[in-house]
């Protein structure tokens, strides 16, 4: 526990469950506000309770963040809990495991609207709010290796919507820099969390192998890099892609 | 207080980059190898690694020279013990027209910048391997390695050979718990690029560089210290870009 966010508001989306839980909870212990931001409100509560119980502060918010009036009352709810937002967290994404020739139209919208929709939609309502925290304003979007190799296992519709979030992420960079809000882009590999859990035992099992520390990364793994980017000590770094993927991708 | 102990050697660091690190591990208790060529401020700089909190021992270094390499790795273990940490900073940018550039100067500069950065790597992740301590190798890259220069030809060539060496240093590592990564600065205000730092330049990068414009060296500390510590155990063969935006305003 240090005191490295204290002070700040964070609103994380998909903050229920996986690696925006494990943010939401790395914030919390490091003294910032966090809004739990997820499509369903259940373990959203869940999540902000236990972080409540430990003496932190966080909102639950049910919100689908495709949805611009959902995402506009999101931004609204988290303002007046806690008096600002300095950090926003795109976190929220859905992976639907589809070979290509079986994806449906309606499936790719809606991947591509979860995953690179609601992000332009977050940062937009949380655009004068970041830019009032200046030099601590951060935007950490949560892309994946896939949307720089194409991926193995996944969607083409994932892969894409991540491609297309780390382009958003270096435009924004540029845009919110002179404001010295900082805008980067994490890439994970491949994490233990619900969605990799759903995946057989085959394919988890082939991924470890390939995988040079021999291990998935873990929520905690991917929430500490999150910290690091947050924090003062990263104030020079903007427009970034960092990978976190224990050498699965080393290009 | 992450750092209390631990052994950190950071090459180069009798002055610029180098000596910030140096100085960001000893405030957080490290025990920091000054490794370099110039004997009166590395001298210097171990003193101030011992006033600053930790403990400071200046052991004189060619990088590129195997036998020398190996006796900085022996006297670091006669007087620490340890090693925990290995930064890779030591390097040289003398910059000259391309059509007139010596073979000699080629040469050199690849001897200090890459050569160097085998050395000591293999050195220490030999000694981490036979005692089985899960270490981390950092090295200072440039953004050097991903656009070009034309006064630079040799180092940016030697640049983007440290982003090949440490992403392949991570794929063989690895599976000793050792992991390996880079940093990559963007235009920092030191001795090595004094004379090209002309005002003109300067203005240019002002003017390029989204945040702050030119960087200090106390920049690369906070991700320099986050490599080699806990919280960044599952990133390896990763590249972090610390450049104010300036890489993603060019493209």
């Amino acid at each position: 526990m240090t005191a490295a966010l204290e002070g700040r508001t964070a609103l994380i989306t998909g903050a229920g469950s996986g690696i925006g839980k494990a943010i939401a909870q790395t914030f919390a212990q490091h003294g910032a506000a966090v809004a739990i931001v997820d499509i369903d409100l259940a373990s959203g509560s869940e999540v902000a309770g236990e972080i409540e119980t430990l003496g932190g502060k966080a909102l639950a918010v049910k919100c689908d963040v495709t949805d611009p009036i959902q995402v506009a009352q999101a931004v609204q709810a988290t303002i007046e809990q806690f008096n600002g937002l300095h950090i926003l967290v795109n976190n929220a994404g859905i992976s639907p495991l589809r070979a290509f020739d079986q994806i449906t139209l309606q499936e790719w919208d809606r991947v591509l609207a979860v995953n690179l929709t609601g992000p332009f939609l977050l940062c937009q309502a949380a655009l004068p709010h970041l830019r009032q925290a200046g030099s601590k304003g951060r935007i950490i979007n949560m892309g994946s290796l896939a949307g720089q190799t194409g991926g193995i296992a996944v969607g083409a519709h994932y892969a894409a919507s991540k491609g297309g979030l780390m382009v958003l992420t270096k435009q924004l960079a540029k845009l919110l820099a002179a404001d010295g809000v900082t805008v980067n882009n994490i890439s994970p590999g491949t994490t233990d969390t619900p969605i990799t859990q759903a995946w057989s035992p085959e394919t988890r099992d082939s991924l470890i192998g390939q995988i040079p520390l021999g291990r998935l990364g873990t929520p905690e793994d991917v929430a500490n890099l999150a910290l690091f980017l947050a924090s003062e000590s990263a104030g020079y770094i903007t427009g970034a892609t960092i990978n976190i993927n224990g050498g699965l991708y080393v290009g | 207080m992450r750092f209390t102990d631990k052994v950190v050697i950071v090459t180069g660091s009798a002055r610029g980059i180098g000596q910030a690190i140096a100085l960001g591990f000893a405030k957080e208790g490290a025990r920091v190898v000054i490794a370099d060529i110039l004997e009166q401020q590395g001298q210097e700089t171990a003193r101030m690694v011992t006033e600053a909190g930790g403990q400071g021992l200046f052991v004189s270094v060619d990088v590129s020279n195997k036998v020398a390499v190996e006796a900085m790795v022996q006297r670091t273990l006669e007087v620490f013990g340890a090693i925990d940490v290995l930064v890779n900073n030591a390097g040289i940018c003398p910059f000259h027209d391309f059509l007139s550039m010596p073979e000699e100067l080629w040469d050199r500069v690849l001897a200090v910048n890459l050569k160097g950065n085998f050395l000591c790597s293999q050195a220490v992740a030999n000694v981490m391997v036979a005692r089985g301590i899960h270490g981390r190798i950092i090295s200072i890259g440039s953004i050097s390695s991903i656009v070009g220069g034309a006064q630079q030809t040799h180092y940016c060539a030697s640049k983007a050979g440290i982003n090949m060496l440490i992403a392949s240093m991570a794929l063989s590592l690895g599976p000793y718990g050792i992991t390996c990564n880079a940093v990559l600065p963007g235009p920092i205000a030191t001795e090595i690029n004094r004379e090209d730092l002309t005002p003109e330049k300067r203005e240019y990068f002002r003017q390029r560089t989204p945040i702050k414009g030119i960087g200090d060296p106390e920049d690369l500390i906070g991700p320099v210290l986050f490599f080699a510590s806990d919280d960044a155990a599952y990133c390896t063969g990763s590249r972090l870009v610390v450049d104010g935006g300036i890489l993603v305003n060019f493209q």
